[in-house]
């Protein structure tokens, strides 16, 4: 589904990714754990086609229903509506925009693109009263308020997981979805991300921490530093490092 | 009437003394004034602070016509019913001139009167004087003269005393017809509310015309004590007016007033609103939205005159200018010595949505007292980046993540009009600035 090949990528004239290489097939989890600065914010926003991280080289293609695509080239809401999806570690704050009108407009213009029929407001509004109870979310107090605007670090990567629940996403990279969470929240998001698992996703969990791993079990678990990863294995690998650190893997 | 220039008196007087003869000796006498006020002030130039930023040039260098009749005067206009509902109570001129066709005053609610103007000058004289005799009528504009000289149709809404009438009261302006040539409109307007009194006035000023009118509309406001008015300013006229306006309001004990200012229409609009708190408890909002494209230009003045103790005013104004579009803001608070306790507040906030959009904003507190709670600011910025990039990221075309991310800027104004089918309809003329 998604094949990364010696990818370099930086921001500012600065590289940050330094020929980094992944292959992510449908059905599994990924979790890349790594130190501060690795480069693991920088591997999601250039996957999702933030404005502000350039592609030097390497080859960033992704396959979707048998057709090969090469993400470099498509612009962040292209990728989007060809189904990969960025569950943000800041979730932004819209003031003004209603969360269930945001949530509309999004599905519409991702079903539009595939070819399926757009949801007037009524019949969204059933959907997405569905997906929220789908993952134990009360409906009022998500879906009437302004995006993100007063929402609690918990609210607020909870909504990132109905966003991808509405979306119905082909790849979805969490972006250290379990920062600044207790432990009910990170449950609740953990049970989120594993109902909405099939054999047709894939899910890239970037994560500074194992806590999460145990909630939601990778496939495989990759090590990221200074821009490459140094290390993969499977969901054991984790556990080591929650014992021994990143630094005997940084030698 | 000719071009309204200096070099072209004469014949605006001229204008002025053959209209209606028939005007009763006091009106006459009234009118008189003003417009040795207006050949007194001359039109304003942009060496003059107050119009420092906006040309009025091509207004100028039109030549408008007053009054005139229509070369097809239309018997249904579209649209324009869509400004008010069933329900609502609506005087509605078309070219100057009260439509039968739309206006809707039966079962007016006791307590409530609406009439003409050109009944109140017969019937409500002592209040028309009231209204229109401020004391600061010297320091008006041009235009603001220019409109009571020439004084035209309009409403007269009074409300008396504890009457809360529950219907919203819709005073609608519309050019509908076709010209020879640039025709001129003088609206004017006046709201009268007793100690105690409630109600809500929407004013809207529509045209259909993309050649150039001129529409110079004046409207008074009057809240006795612990009156309660909310009112709405429409301005979506055709794309070759020239729209001013001036809105006065006068503010007894513990009156309240709620006005928005909504302006999406014309070629050159600019409004003048002055508040005066006369009475100590008085509060007023006002809220403004401007939308601005092309090569429009919208100028909102406010002033908000604190005279006496523990009166409070707050102002949130907001614009969004796209393409060549111009923006102006000017928003003079004064705290009179005697107005301690004041609370003001006032915020402008404008949204350009291209390299070529400008907006002139400029707020000026001048504060004599030395008790008083004052807070303004004004902001200037593009879209924010990284709201733009979460809306891509969720699959929204940039156009489609400008034109949320605009609304989403606006609707903190819009919200503001409780009244849910006026601000539906606002909703639905910003959702058609955006397209």
């Amino acid at each position: 589904m998604l094949e990364i090949k010696d990818l370099r990528a930086g921001v500012e004239g600065k590289e940050i990714l330094k020929g980094l290489s992944l292959t992510v097939n449908e059905g599994e989890i990924h979790a890349i754990m790594g130190p501060n600065g690795s480069g693991k914010s920088t591997l999601s926003k250039v996957i999702a086609g933030h404005p502000d991280y350039l592609v030097t080289s390497g080859q960033l293609a992704y396959e979707v229903n048998f057709k090969q695509k090469d993400l470099a080239t498509l612009s962040p809401d292209e990728r989007a509506r060809e189904g990969v999806f960025l569950a943000f570690q800041y979730p932004v704050e819209v003031p003004g925009l209603g969360n269930e009108e945001f949530l509309r407009a999004a599905y519409n213009a991702v079903v539009r693109a595939q070819g399926a029929e757009e949801m007037d407001p009524l019949d969204f509004d059933g959907f997405v009263r569905e997906k929220c109870g789908f993952l134990g979310m009360d409906e009022e107090k998500f879906l009437s308020r302004q995006l993100n605007v007063d929402f609690s670090g918990g609210e607020k990567k909870r909504n990132e997981i109905l966003q991808m629940a509405v979306l119905s996403p082909r790849l979805a990279i969490l972006d250290e979805i379990d920062s600044g969470l207790d432990v009910d929240a990170l449950r609740a998001v953990a049970d989120g991300v594993n109902k909405l698992r099939g054999p047709d996703n894939a899910f890239v969990m970037i994560t500074h921490y194992q806590r999460i791993l145990s909630y939601i079990v990778p496939d495989y678990v990759h090590v990221l530093a200074d821009g490459r990863i140094v290390k993969s294995g499977g969901k054991d690998l984790a556990l080591e490092i929650e014992a021994r650190g990143y630094d005997w893997l940084l030698q | 009437m000719e071009t309204p220039q200096s070099g072209h008196f004469p014949e605006v007087r001229a204008a002025f003394e053959s209209l209606r003869p028939g005007d009763e000796a006091w009106l006459k006498e009234l009118r008189a004034a003003a417009f040795e006020r207006f050949q007194a002030a001359g039109l304003p130039t942009r060496r003059q602070e107050e119009w420092k930023y906006t040309s009025i040039k091509e207004v100028i260098e039109t030549a408008f016509v007053h009054p005139q009749a229509a070369l097809r005067e239309p018997a249904r206009v579209p649209g324009v019913a869509e400004h008010f509902g069933e329900d609502d109570i609506a005087l509605v001129f078309v070219d100057g001139v009260l439509s039968t066709a739309y206006t809707r005053t039966s079962e007016v609610p006791k307590g409530l009167t609406v009439m003409t103007l050109d009944e109140a000058t017969r019937l409500k004289q002592d209040e028309l004087l009231r209204l229109v005799r401020r004391p600061d009528a010297e320091k008006a504009s041009a235009f603001a003269a220019l409109a009571e000289a020439f004084l035209g149709q309009g409403a007269y809404i009074e409300v008396s005393r504890g009457a809360t009438p529950a219907r919203t009261i819709h005073l609608v302006h519309v050019t509908a017809g076709v010209y020879e040539r640039p025709p001129a409109f003088f609206p004017r307007h006046l709201v009268l509310l007793r100690e105690g009194a409630e109600a809500r006035v929407v004013e809207t000023f529509l045209g259909q015309s993309e050649s150039p009118y001129f529409v110079n509309a004046a409207t008074d406001i009057e809240l006795e004590a612990n009156a309660r008015l909310v009112h709405v300013r429409v301005q979506a006229e055709g794309a070759g007016a020239y729209h001013m306006s001036r809105t006065r309001a006068l503010l007894a004990r513990d009156a309240r007033l709620s006005t928005v200012s909504f302006a999406s229409g014309s070629r050159i609009n600019r409004n003048d609103l002055a508040i005066v708190l006369a009475g100590p408890g008085a509060q007023a909002e006002l809220d403004g939205l401007y939308l601005v494209r092309g090569k429009q230009l919208v100028d909102n003045h406010t002033t908000v005159d604190h005279r006496v103790p523990d009166a409070t005013s707050t102002q949130l104004y907001k614009g969004v200018i796209a393409e060549q579009g111009r923006g102006v803001f000017n928003g003079k608070i004064f705290v009179r010595e005697d107005a301690q306790r004041t609370n003001a507040y006032q915020l402008n906030r404008n949204l350009l949505l291209s390299s070529e959009a400008e907006i002139d904003t400029k707020p000026e507190l001048q504060i004599e007292a030395d008790d008083v709670k004052c807070t303004h600011g004004a902001a200037v910025g593009q879209l924010d980046q990284g709201q733009l990039f979460y809306l891509q990221s969720r699959g929204l075309k940039p156009a489609d993540a400008v034109r949320l991310l605009s609304t989403a800027f606006v609707d903190e104004v819009l919200l503001k009009v409780d009244e849910a089918p006026v601000r539906e309809r606002l909703r639905h003329l910003t959702k058609g600035f955006f397209v």
